[in-house]
């Protein structure tokens, strides 16, 4: 994986002026949340923002991975996964990061942490 | 050194000195005690089974911590491999003692306090998980079996810990000194006991600010001042010291050994004090550790279940029975039920997942199903199994009179059953079969690892209605539905 700064040098270079976001679900067999409503409002918050651009999950060119998992298990927590992207964020049922975090606020969070990788690039 | 042999643990016994009661006398060696061997006997086979080359793939691991190979009955889960080899490897010494071996309620209880240590450092700042890694490190280099001591006696069920008229029905802090804490109160029906090096002890429900003296873990050797064992009676616990034939499985016992541990003002030294207080952390230690200890029922019992389905098919050969189609039918039954709760336990292997801490759990959901159909699957099993057995069970004469001068070709006579297969074969198969689905046994498949309540609570809980009721909707054309419902 490219590091942070590194990724940032290539999305100068590269010429282009939007982030490249992928959404990759684990294949909900069993999900403990609602991960359409939670996908659709990840959506919603990219197609907001002028610099940011949805990708297909399987894209040779991401620059942040979101990898939606219905529960614990993570089953799409897998590096063949998130090796086409230069960043990754992984939810696991109410949980990201390895911290709990309530279902209500898993959309806010996912967007703070895009913000956050963003902003941490820009500077 | 980093495994020990049967041999090393029994002889690591006889160098501590616990206090434990059984009917009335102090016992000063369980390793020499009827009543004790079977149990120890069974405990020792985890350590030699973990060195045997046919089960070291199982039963040993690669430490963590160390690095070293260590026995997998010490071992924290890294992987779902490890959560798999572990149901597997009680399935396989279930196999070999068709008893039980004792040695995972510390296992699941060691498990579970490494990441709710780490959890409550981290909201906390407090070092309880770096103390427990020490401890993880000294329990894997020395090969030692602590016991999971988690049940309180509780006294009036309708009151919490701190509501209780006498305060020591849940173990709780009565002093905290500047080098450790001291604890009184008690633990039940804890099993292997008597026969391990020291006690893990944790909460056994969910705590509130009130209860936060109750909310306490820690470890105590055996023989630490102030600790009393008082060992539980079984059904046909005299038979341990009277006769061999008619235990049925005298080698290995039945269930596994448990006893009342008495904590009357005992000292901990702060190093082994891994809670203290933290009161909002008990409930997720106990469905933790209940998470572990249900996962575990399909392995050792599916492995037990083999046992007691080799028996009865052998017995029905030796009864003339084999070929009829009930019984063909009733013994594919058994073993159709022993690999039901054999999956439950792969699968909430499967589905496990990764702890803050970086350590493996096992499914909460799936593990509670597990642990709800070995309450009623071993009980069917067991039926079928008397079911066939007959009504020789509960009214074959004894070894006395087999092996009795004067009415011994009596019973050999009349309880023969084919002619080319010895009477004692009969009688030894029905033995067994009485000792693995009689008496103590069944209650072990009801009540270990918590009684069904708890797992339907758990399950409930976990089963996310609120979903199940969408999609139902989603068909029923009730409301406005989205194409797919996730």
């Amino acid at each position: 994986m490219v590091s942070n700064r590194f990724w940032f040098a290539d999305y100068i270079n590269r010429g282009s002026h939007k982030i490249r976001i992928a959404l990759k679900y684990c294949g909900s067999c069993n999900p403990e949340i609602d991960l359409s409503a939670l996908g659709a409002e990840v959506r919603r918050f990219i197609a907001r923002r002028e610099s940011f651009e949805l990708v297909p999950h399987d894209d040779l060119d991401i620059d942040i991975l979101i990898v939606l998992c219905g529960c614990q298990r993570a089953c799409a927590d897998r590096e063949d996964i998130k090796s086409h992207a230069k960043h990754s964020l992984v939810t696991a049922g109410e949980g990201l990061r390895g911290s709990r975090v309530p279902y209500k606020d898993l959309a806010a969070i996912l967007a703070a942490e895009i913000e956050l990788l963003n902003s941490s690039e820009s500077d | 050194m980093a495994q020990m042999t049967g041999a090393q643990y029994k002889e690591s016994l006889k160098k501590l000195n616990p206090v434990i009661y059984y009917l009335g006398e102090k016992i000063d060696n369980v390793t020499t005690h009827p009543a004790f061997i079977p149990h120890v006997n069974a405990a020792a086979l985890t350590y030699e089974m973990a060195i045997a080359p046919e089960f070291e793939e199982l039963c040993s691991a690669k430490s963590h911590l160390t690095g070293e190979k260590i026995n997998r009955f010490t071992h924290i889960h890294q992987n779902h491999d490890d959560l798999i080899k572990k149901v597997k490897m009680l399935r396989a010494i279930g196999q070999q003692t068709g008893s039980c071996f004792q040695r995972c309620v510390g296992f699941d209880g060691m498990n579970a306090t490494y990441s709710v240590t780490y959890d409550i450092d981290k909201k906390y700042g407090t070092d309880y998980h770096k103390r427990f890694k020490e401890f993880v490190k000294m329990i894997q280099t020395k090969d030692l079996m602590p016991s999971g001591a988690m049940t309180d006696p509780k006294g009036d069920r309708s009151l919490s810990p701190s509501q209780q008229k006498d305060p020591d029905l849940y173990v709780h802090i009565v002093e905290k000194k500047k080098d450790g804490i001291v604890v009184s109160g008690a633990k039940a029906h804890i099993t292997g006991a008597v026969n391990s090096h020291g006690h893990l002890v944790m909460p056994t429900s969910a705590m509130k600010a009130e209860d936060k003296d109750y909310a306490v873990c820690f470890y105590v050797p055996i023989d630490a001042p102030g600790v009393v064992h008082i060992f539980g009676r079984q059904s046909n616990d005299t038979r341990k010291c009277e006769c061999s034939m008619d235990q049925g499985n005298a080698e290995y016992g039945c269930v596994g050994g448990e006893a009342l541990i008495v904590f009357d003002k005992v000292f901990v030294p702060n190093e082994h004090v891994f809670i203290c207080g933290e009161w909002e952390f008990a409930f997720e230690l106990v469905e933790r550790f209940a998470t572990f200890h249900r996962q575990n029922y399909g392995g050792c019992k599916g492995g037990l279940a083999d046992v007691l389905v080799g028996a009865v098919y052998a017995l029905t050969q030796a009864q003339g029975t084999s070929k009829a189609s009930h019984i063909r039918d009733k013994i594919a039954e058994m073993i159709h039920l022993t690999e039901t709760v054999w999956s439950c336990s792969i699968a909430c292997s499967c589905q496990g997942f990764a702890q803050p801490a970086g350590s493996f759990q096992a499914d909460p959901l799936l593990a509670n199903v597990t642990k709800l159909n070995v309450t009623r699957n071993v009980y069917e099993i067991a039926r079928l199994a008397h079911d066939i057995t007959g009504g020789l069970l509960a009214t074959m004469p004894s070894e006395f009179d087999l092996h009795d001068p004067s009415v011994g070709k009596y019973v050999s006579k009349y309880m023969a059953g084919t002619a080319d297969i010895p009477v004692e074969t009969r009688i030894r198969l029905i033995r067994l079969i009485e000792a693995m689905t009689c008496g103590t046994s069944l209650a072990e498949s009801m009540h270990g690892a918590g009684s069904p309540q708890a797992q339907k609570i758990m399950i409930e809980r976990r089963g996310n209605l609120e979903r199940k009721k969408r999609l139902a909707e989603k068909l029923a054309k009730i409301g406005e539905q989205p194409f797919l419902v996730c």
